[in-house]
């Protein structure tokens, strides 16, 4: 019976957990870093049945008090340094994306995007999705650092 | 040969006919000692139905499924294997065969079968019914105002009968699910709750019931039958998040047949830099265990483990870990469970898992895990599954699917731009860099990493542009080596779009 419940309990898990953990194009969609430290990654997802390319973009961003944001350059205060720029992820597999980042002043905050495309077009429109991945830098703890910035730099209270 | 036995590999005719129409293509097929099952399946994707086959070996038995699903008017329609499921305070699902209808609303869901229903036999390499029973089915669900969502199912197979109601409510920070009724003709009720009455504390109870159908030898090795199993799981607990300390208290109660167990956890878990210390114990009416994992993350891909194990008087140390790449992923850990169902020993049962995932080229994946069951015996899994593009086109367009695996630690680079007769830079111009496919962002740039100063082909793929049209090379150079990153020089390509 011990095998057949643990069966039984492999299959619910299979079923209903598995399809859960593929429901996203790139994780985490956010990432926080305390005390000046950044050595991260994210991942993106091809969720697709045929193979994709995805290339990877920096920014720098702001938001304003009623919570619009604004991508812009990044900034030239902020040095990110990519393991890659660019992958082409088979269907349904996953690529992972490594990432330093070093800022001139604390706190800091940038987004990766990643322009998820399928196979070349000859003819008619090639059709591209954004999925960002944003981090928030801060020069004490980590926990909470993202609120912090959203309510010291954006004026962000909700 | 009978007829049913000839129905399987008409299936498969059927499937391999199909692919020559198909746009996508998905190949699986795995083996398991664990699920007891070996076998295959082929899903098709047209552009407006999806043909699913599979078929296998399951407990001993040939089994097999087959399904169409499309949508007809504003209802989406399956012909063959699906089912009905309440997941809704139950996670039930009903196997079934034959024609079931979906049409959804803005808040309400309605699912109407007819057909034969069974025994479902879903593994991740291939799914299969078995039917025997007559059976016809209903399930609305309905989201209602203030946080309520509402469902209900009511199923006839055979002469056995399915109806059971359930709510969700979920409102701030609580969160409660109940569904009560008779499933298969027996009283069924389930319900759980949990409520987070500040930020770093949570509390829960639920009650599940579950029923097994188990494989009973009449007399060994010749004949078998199937044996309805009902058990029910109780638990009570609560969780507390201190100052990046975490504890965890619960208490469990499980009843299979006449066999009646209890237990209670308490649990700690801390996590200093890059070290994670959790430490659980574990005691029943049998004695109490103790399981401590202590996880160091050496890198972002290698972490190890030590697991320090205390039960019946007896201390044991392991080690385990996990290795992440972008084309294998590694790891050995412990899981504990609770099996009500477990005479004479402790409810609270170590399985010890392996488990090695690969992914390929040409969108292909492949899994192997090993669980070292409580009684030392070792179950296997081996699986894999493959996309392609029909008619059977595996891969990419370049033929290059091979993951990027280098990493900030590559002391070398190449770096390069595609520019346009104009000088306009291309976005999504895809260059060939030794092995590696590099695409080019938006201001028309591309690098790829290397660890060692060998120069690489270099080749502009004009086929696999993410850009749309038809594009050819002006100039680009055959091969190029990898400079240090601070002192690379910026390789020039030059395109042209044919219009």
């Amino acid at each position: 019976m011990t095998r057949e419940l643990l069966k039984h309990v492999y299959v619910f898990l299979l079923l209903f957990v598995g399809p859960a953990l593929q429901a996203q194009g790139i994780a985490p969609i956010i990432s926080e870093y305390g005390h000046g430290k950044v050595n991260g990654s994210f991942t993106v997802m091809n969720n697709f049945l045929e193979p994709v390319s995805v290339v990877i973009q920096k920014y720098s961003f702001s938001v304003n008090p009623e919570g619009k944001s604004t991508i812009r350059q990044l900034d030239p205060s902020i040095h990110i340094e990519l393991d890659s720029m660019s992958a082409r992820i088979g269907a349904k597999q996953q690529h992972e994306f490594a990432y330093k980042v070093k800022c001139d002043t604390l706190p800091c905050w940038g987004t990766f995007n990643a322009s998820i495309s399928g196979a070349h077009v000859s003819n008619g429109i090639g059709l591209v999705m954004i999925v960002p991945h944003t981090f928030y830098v801060c020069q004490d703890k980590q926990t909470g650092c993202r609120d912090r910035i959203r309510h010291g730099a954006f004026h962000l209270y909700k | 040969m009978t007829a049913r036995p000839l129905f399987p590999f008409l299936l498969l005719l059927l499937a391999l006919m199909s692919t020559s129409q198909a746009q996508f293509i998905e190949l699986k097929g795995g083996d398991s000692s664990l699920f007891d099952a070996g076998g295959g399946g082929v899903v098709l994707h047209f552009p407006n139905t999806t043909e699913t086959f599979g078929a296998g070996i399951a407990g001993g038995h040939l089994q097999f499924g087959a399904s169409s699903a499309f949508d007809w008017n504003q209802w989406h329609l399956t012909a063959g294997d699906d089912y009905l499921g309440l997941t809704v305070g139950t996670g039930l699902a009903v196997p079934l065969r034959g024609l079931t209808g979906e049409r959804k609303w803005k808040k309400q869901t309605l699912t109407v079968f007819s057909g034969a229903a069974g025994q479902f036999y879903s593994f991740p390499y291939f799914s299969a019914t078995s039917v025997n029973h007559f059976g016809t089915g209903v399930l609305y669900q309905s989201k209602l105002p203030h946080g309520l969502e509402f469902s209900t199912m009511a199923v006839h197979v055979g002469s056995q009968y399915t109806a059971i109601g359930a709510l969700h409510y979920l409102w701030k920070e609580l969160d409660a699910s109940g569904a009560v009724g008779l499933l298969q003709s027996q009283p069924f009720g389930n319900g759980s709750i949990s409520y987070k009455p500040i930020k770093s504390l949570s509390f829960f109870a639920t009650r599940q019931n579950y029923f097994f159908d188990v494989q009973q030898a009449l007399t060994a090795g010749t004949s078998s039958s199937l044996v309805q199993e009902e058990s029910t799981i109780s638990s009570v607990g609560g969780s507390a998040n201190l100052r990046g300390l975490s504890l965890s208290a619960s208490t469990l109660t499980g009843t299979s047949g006449a066999n009646q167990v209890s237990g209670q956890t308490f649990g700690g878990a801390i996590h200093p830099g890059p070290l994670a210390i959790t430490s659980n114990y574990y005691r029943s009416a049998h004695g109490g265990s103790l399981t401590s994992a202590f996880t160091e993350k050496l890198t972002r891909r290698w972490s190890v483990s030590q697991f320090l194990l205390y039960s019946q008087g007896k201390w044991s140390l392991n080690y385990g870990g996990s290795f992440t790449s972008n084309r294998l992923t590694t790891s050995v850990g412990y899981i504990t469970s609770f099996v009500p169902d477990s005479p004479g020993v402790s409810p609270f049962q170590q399985t010890i898992s392996v488990s090695m995932t690969w992914q390929l080229p040409h969108s292909t994946t492949v899994t192997l895990a090993t669980n070292t069951l409580p009684n030392g015996a070792v179950r296997w899994s081996t699986y894999g599954n493959s996309y392609a593009r029909g008619p059977l086109q595996f891969g990419d367009v370049a033929g290059q699917s091979r993951i990027d695996e280098t990493t900030l630690t590559a002391k070398f680079i190449i770096r390069g731009i595609v520019n346009d007769l104009s000088g306009t830079p291309v976005a999504g111009a895809a260059i060939l860099v030794g092995k590696e496919t590099a695409f080019t962002d938006s201001d028309g740039t591309f690098f790829v990493r290397f660890r060692k100063k060998n120069a690489v082909p270099i080749k502009v793929v004009a086929g696999d542009f993410r850009a749309p049209g038809n594009w050819h090379v002006i100039s680009a150079p055959d091969m190029v080596t990898p400079e240090p990153q601070d002192k690379a020089s910026v390789v020039n390509i030059v395109v042209s779009q044919v219009v």
